[in-house]
């Protein structure tokens, strides 16, 4: 497996990695070989973030590096099967339309080996309930940046409730403005202070209730 | 109630100044909360601008008063916000339903990679009127006509926001702001979208760095067409995407320190006092502020930065004003609102140089009950 990609990654180093991509395919390396490589530059950029090493302008480059690189590789994956951890339904919630903080954590979830639905914005509490009845994710993530998204939380977790799925899964919370009392006014299960920390939680909570 | 011995105006100027005062003054920066509390929804407040003054100032007398007005006068027509905020943005009662707060559409930028050369050919100004505006407000901007538009439309705001001054300055209510600028990293923050403008640090640090430099004269000559035509001393300069919750030391010393000097000191020169209203998270980089002349200058955080150690690090150099928590004044019960604000008061306002306030402005959804506590504890709580 390619170290030098992996660094490339983590270092942020756009050019290289994506030239390494480009001459590891040529040289007839395996196509999930080279993806593990960079998703493990990723992992590492993960760590660099919990060490206060990387900010969010990181983890943005990272992404996109990342999302470069997948996209060089999927030609040849087209038929592959990465394992996946497992399912993880993600959304901003009705009255929100932020997504910037969505659009990274589900980037870091999918680099991370997560297979993520992404409900996008403005998501009313019974589409989340579908989704969830419709995969059996494990896992709902909740997020928004505005004080109105606190009763989006609270709805959806109420319409989780009177579905009778509630116990199936695990509810997580993040986004600017909340916190531990939010995630109790809410019903929610666990909150993130920030992207990386929702991939941490999403590994905890990929367990079976 | 603790005995005033000084006016509204005497009270701010000398926490400003970080000057003994007879009380700590409370500024509660109400934007969407006004209207609310009025029992307006958020689309009434664009639609009915005549209500929504009238509104902000029963607002005021409803909750006993207050000692600094902040700059919600301009919600209810955010037009002349658009060179301030360059972003495709959704209001209630337009893109979005009555009771849903304004939001950012950061989707697509409203500056592209090609743009740059405009800006550094020709500055922020030309920009926001030439690219921006047709962008963000349809019809406004672009070539004579919808230039002429903008002005148009901006000068009648200027003018009721001078009334509004006036208003208030009769009441014997200072306002806190009298205009708003804002880094040039900001700007670019917003324009390019924020996903985008750290992928630029990376690509094309250089160009960043050559916009932003061509696009200093019009941000701080923005700030000073404010002072000019309200004649308030002191300038909002907005801060969020520059704080170390998004970018490390080495960048903040690279790409937005600098600037944020330049246009303190530029603004000082001209007899102004910046307010940095600085959210998200600068804790790391407070001792950098020390850099910037003493008692010049005052900032706000959002109970985001650790206002505490702020003080510890800032006290007597310059007037530090927050940090009631959205989620306390939104979720919470007065009882707890009243016990952080005196930790504040005791804390951040000991030896003076303090102004108490929400972290940035409060939400619309704000319990009124709260919001009262706030005040109240102000005006009877001394430092202990």
């Amino acid at each position: 497996m390619s170290v030098e990609l992996t660094q490339f990654v983590a270092d942020l180093n756009e050019e290289g990695a994506l030239a390494q991509v480009k001459a590891e395919l040529e040289a007839g390396t395996g196509p999930l070989d080279i993806f593990e490589a960079c998703r493990l530059g990723m992992v590492e950029v993960g760590n660099r973030y919990e060490a206060n090493e990387y900010f969010v302008a990181d983890l943005m480059m990272a992404g996109e590096i990342f999302k470069q690189a997948s996209e060089l590789l999927k030609p040849s994956m087209s038929g592959l099967t990465t394992e996946s951890k497992g399912e993880v339904v993600f959304g901003t919630v009705q009255g929100d339309i932020h997504d910037i903080g969505k659009d990274l954590v589900v980037a870091l979830l999918r680099a991370d080996g997560f297979e993520v639905h992404d409900l996008g914005v403005d998501v009313p509490p019974e589409k989340f309930v579908e989704k969830i009845k419709e995969t059996g994710a494990l896992v709902l993530g909740l997020s928004g940046l505005i004080t109105t998204a606190y009763d989006g939380m609270k709805n959806t977790v109420t319409a989780l409730e009177e579905a009778g799925i509630r116990d199936q899964v695990k509810v997580l919370i993040g986004g600017g403005l909340v916190n531990a009392e939010v995630m109790a006014y809410a019903g929610a299960d666990d909150w993130g202070k920030d992207a990386n920390q929702a991939v941490t939680l999403c590994n905890k909570y990929m367990v079976p209730a | 109630m603790i005995t005033e011995t000084m006016t509204k105006f005497e009270r701010l100027d000398a926490a400003l100044a970080m000057e003994p005062v007879d009380r700590v003054p409370v500024c509660p920066m109400i934007n969407e909360y006004y209207a609310v509390k009025q029992g307006m929804s958020l689309g009434d407040l664009h639609r009915d601008p005549k209500a929504a003054i009238a509104a902000h100032r029963k607002t005021y007398d409803d909750h006993g008063g207050y000692d600094a007005m902040g700059v919600g006068a301009l919600l209810p027509d955010p037009f002349p916000l658009v060179t301030v905020l360059p972003t495709r943005t959704k209001w209630p009662g337009v893109h979005l339903p009555d009771d849903v707060r304004m939001q950012f559409d950061e989707t697509t930028p409203t500056i592209e990679v090609e743009d740059y050369d405009f800006i550094i050919k020709n500055g922020w100004d030309k920009t926001a009127f030439k690219i921006v505006m047709p962008i963000v407000y349809p019809g406004y901007g672009g070539g004579l006509v919808g230039t002429a538009k903008a002005y148009l439309r901006m000068g009648k705001l200027i003018t009721g926001f001078k009334k509004d001054i006036k208003y208030w300055t009769e009441r014997g209510v200072p306002y806190l702001v009298g205009g708003m600028t804002q880094p040039p990293y900001e700007y670019l923050c917003l324009a390019r979208t924020l996903n985008q403008y750290f992928i630029d640090l990376y690509r094309r640090p250089d160009t960043v760095l050559e916009a932003m430099d061509a696009m200093l004269p019009d941000v701080i000559g923005a700030a000073k067409r404010f002072y000019d035509a309200t004649g308030i001393p002191r300038v909002f300069v907005g801060g969020t995407r520059g704080s170390n919750t998004f970018i490390s030391e080495e960048q903040f010393d690279r790409f937005y320190f600098p600037s944020v000097k330049k246009i303190v000191n530029a603004l000082i020169d001209m007899g102004i006092m910046p307010m940095l209203h600085f959210d998200s998270d600068w804790t790391a980089f407070l001792p950098k502020f020390l850099e910037l002349p003493k008692g010049k200058f005052f900032m706000h955080f959002d109970s985001v930065t650790d206002i505490f150690k702020a003080k510890d690090i800032l006290g007597g150099h310059c007037c530090l004003m927050g940090d009631v928590p959205a989620t306390l004044l939104t979720i919470g019960i007065p009882q707890d609102v009243s016990e952080y604000c005196k930790k504040l008061i005791d804390y951040v306002g000991k030896d003076g140089g303090f102004i108490l306030a929400p972290g940035c402005s409060p939400s619309h959804d704000s319990k009124p009950e709260n919001m009262q506590a706030m005040i109240d504890t102000a005006k009877c709580y001394y430092p202990h």
